[in-house]
Formats: structure tokens, sequence, C-alpha cells
């Protein structure tokens, strides 16, 4: 009787035993795992080391990309500056050159008596002097090779000159000037004169 | 008959036993905190670590996109300094043709030389020196005979450019010049030759030659060459239209 109790008793506790490291085992495995979520440690620290090397080469690029940006807004800025002078040396050459009509403040002289060829390269090559920036002569433009030799530079003479106008007047009609030497006319001021482009 | 062997094993008293201290060892052991043996990582705390990375995979989004905002960025200054450039070609050729046209470039080819100097007789007359007014009437006539380009002691003739006597010299683009005066003329020789001969355009010169000395000679030549214009135009009253 007492062997059968004994007998008892140790399959008793063998049973508590091995429900004990059954289900201890099955325990620590799920803690484990839940402490390690569905990634390692190690594998975050990777990911969080290649997040940070990563960024750290997008900034280095972020960086490169705003200085080209900066540099090519400066070309623009520089061309865009150059086109503009381009511009206006264009229109400076388009006035030397007649290219085109121009306007612009000046004086009118009106000469009612012919004029002998050596008279009429005289007087232009005199308003020249007096800083005239643009001419024309009964309608036509004079521009450096312009010969007065032409059948439209007969009386009356008509002459536009654009230039500053004070200085004009006071050159075309001052005493000892150029129309008190060869020839009388008359001068006129005007704010705006309007010059064809030379054919 | 195996029916029979089961439930005779089961209906067993120690079987019973044996499942009951299996379930109590259960029991036991769940009530029981199971512990880890140790912790995984001291030196990192897992929260932060995953904070770590939400934070730098917003970041890396952002870069990301920054970049692509960049790079659309710099794609438009591209094209627009592209656009300037292509604006900009044709207006240097115009540049360049009207550099030509004004006197702002050299000039290379055929045409004449003309030599003009006072005479070297010694009692000189208003007849017998060269005057600034006889340059201007040459170079009148070499326009009209159809001159591209023409210089006077390598100054270059402008649409700006007046020649005037200044005591014994003579000014043109405001440098002093003396004589011997040279006047280079690039064109087509042969007419420019013929409209300066004496049948031609300056018959008081070629007397004043034959009667006072004046010195005055003709070189036509294939190969000539005149400098541009050594100044600049600058305009302030005219607009073109």
């Amino acid at each position: 009787m007492k062997r059968k109790i004994f007998f008892y008793l140790l399959i008793f506790l063998v049973a508590i035993m091995v429900g004990f490291l059954v289900s201890r085992q099955l325990l620590l495995a799920k803690r484990a795992t839940q402490a390690l979520e569905p990634e390692t440690f190690e594998a975050l620290t990777l990911e969080v080391s290649m997040l940070l090397s990563d960024n750290q080469k997008l900034n280095s690029k972020v960086e490169a990309l705003e200085d080209q940006k900066a540099k090519l807004s400066n070309i623009f800025s520089d061309r865009q500056a150059a086109l503009e002078t381009l511009d206006k040396k264009i229109l400076t050459l388009e006035v030397a050159t007649g290219e085109k009509m121009v306007t612009g403040s000046g004086v009118l002289l009106y000469i009612n008596q012919d004029l002998a060829l050596t008279q009429l390269v005289d007087l232009i090559n005199a308003v020249r002097n007096s800083g005239a920036e643009a001419m024309a002569l009964n309608g036509k433009r004079i521009v450096a090779n312009t010969t007065l030799n032409d059948p439209v530079f007969v009386k009356p003479y008509s002459l536009q000159v654009i230039g500053e106008i004070e200085v004009l007047s006071d050159a075309l009609t001052r005493r000892g000037g150029i129309l008190d030497q060869i020839v009388e006319g008359d001068v006129s001021k005007h704010d705006r004169l309007i010059l064809p482009a030379s054919s | 008959m195996k029916k029979k062997i089961f439930w005779k094993i089961f209906s067993q008293f120690n079987v019973y036993l044996f499942l009951i201290g299996l379930l109590g060892g259960i029991l036991v052991t769940v009530q029981w905190k199971v512990r880890l043996p140790r912790a995984l990582n001291p030196l990192t705390p897992f929260a932060t670590l995953r904070n770590a990375r939400e934070t730098f995979t917003t970041e890396n989004k952002d870069l990301s996109d920054r970049i692509k905002t960049l790079q659309a960025e710099i794609k438009t200054e591209e094209e627009k300094a592209k656009r300037v450039e292509i604006r900009s070609r044709p207006k240097l050729e115009v540049l360049e043709q009207l550099k030509e046209k004004s006197g702002l470039t050299e000039v290379k080819g055929e045409g004449i030389e003309i030599t003009l100097d006072d005479s070297p007789r010694a009692d000189p007359t208003a007849a017998s020196i060269a005057h600034a007014a006889d340059l201007r009437d040459l170079i009148n006539v070499l326009w009209g005979a159809g001159a591209k380009a023409v210089t006077v002691n390598d100054e270059r003739i402008v649409a700006t450019t007046s020649i005037d006597s200044v005591i014994n010299t003579v000014m043109i683009n405001n440098t002093k010049l003396a004589i011997p005066f040279t006047i280079r003329a690039i064109g087509d020789k042969d007419r420019m030759v013929k409209t300066l001969s004496r049948d031609g355009e300056i018959k008081n010169i070629y007397r004043r030659v034959d009667t006072e000395g004046l010195i005055f000679t003709l070189n036509p030549s294939r190969h000539l060459e005149v400098p541009a214009f050594s100044s600049s135009f600058n305009f302030e009253y005219t607009t073109p239209q």
C-alpha cells in the first residue's frame, strides 16, 4: 500500500515537473520573440545605421544641387545682362549705320540758295563737328559713306539734325560759324524730329 | 479488443494522477512570471532605436523629394539659359554685320592709297598746302566711287567723323594729324582710280598739283588693310524706331 502511494506521488511530482518545464520553455520562446518583435535588434541597428549613412549622402547631394542651381541662376542672370547689352549695342550701331528710322530732339536748318558741292561737304562736316548724332538732308539719311554728289541734294535744302538742341543751334548760328561763312540759313529747334532709315 | 485495452489503461488511477500533475505544473508556471535570463541589448533601448528609424525614414523621404525638386529647378534654369543663348546667336551675327558696316572692324581688300602733301616749294601759298577741305573732298569722291572703308593716317572715317583744320594740323576723330596725309580706301580700285583721275571729280587738286606743286599721288593695290574705328559711338538724343 505504501509502495503504491509512493508510486502515485512520484508520478504526480514528475507530471508537475514536466508541466513546469514544457510551459516554461513555451513562455521563454514567446517572451524572447516579443522582446525582439518581427525584427532583430541587430537588423534594426543595421537599418538605422544605413539610413543615417544614406541621409548623409543625400544631404551632400542636396548641397551640391543647390550650389549648381545657384550657379545656373547666375549664368542666366549674366546671359540676360549680356543679351541686354547686346541689344543696346545693336541699337547704337543701327543709329550709326542708318539701319533704322530714328527720332530725337534737334534742329532743322533750311537753306534756300544753291550750294556748290564743296560748300555742301563743308556744311555737313561742320554739323558733324557740332555733335550731330543723326542727319537727313532733303529727306535722305546721311551716314558715313553717303556721297553728297547726289541729285537729291539741291535747293531748297532741308537739313534735319538730331543732337543737343542748344549746342547745335549755337554752333550753326554763331558769328564765324558755318552759316556765317558760306550761306544764310534758318535754324529752328524741335523737340522731336523723325529721320528715315538710309536707303 | 484494442478498445478494451485503451479503456483499461485510462481507467487506471495513475494516468489520471499524471494528467493532473501535468496540468498543475503548467498552471504554476504560468502564474509564476517567467523572466528572461538577461537583457538582450542593454546599450540601445529598443524604443529609441525604433524612433530613430522612423525619424531617419521621414528625413530620407524629405531629402529624396528635395532632390527631385532641385533637379527639376536645375532643368528649368538650364532651359532658361539655353533660350537666352539661342536668342543671342542671331543677334551676335547682326552685331557683327553692323560693326563691319559702321567701321568697328578692320577691312582688307583691294583699293587705293592716296598721298596728299604740301608742295616742297619754298614760299607756300594757300593753294600749295594740303588742307582739311581737300581731305573732305577726296573722301566724298571716294564714297561716291563705291569705297567700303576709308582711313586718313589710319584714322577710320565713320558716321560721326568730322575733318577740321587746327592751325597747321588736321583733327580727325579727336586726333591731330600732320602731313603727309595718307588716305587708304578699300573698294573697286579701278573704279576709284578712274573717278580720281584728271578727267574725274578732283580737277581743283590736279590744277594745284600742276601750278603749285601740291603733292598728290595715287597707288592702286590688290592688298590693302585699314584699321577699325578706335573709339566708340554714343548716342544720347537719338532713338531708333
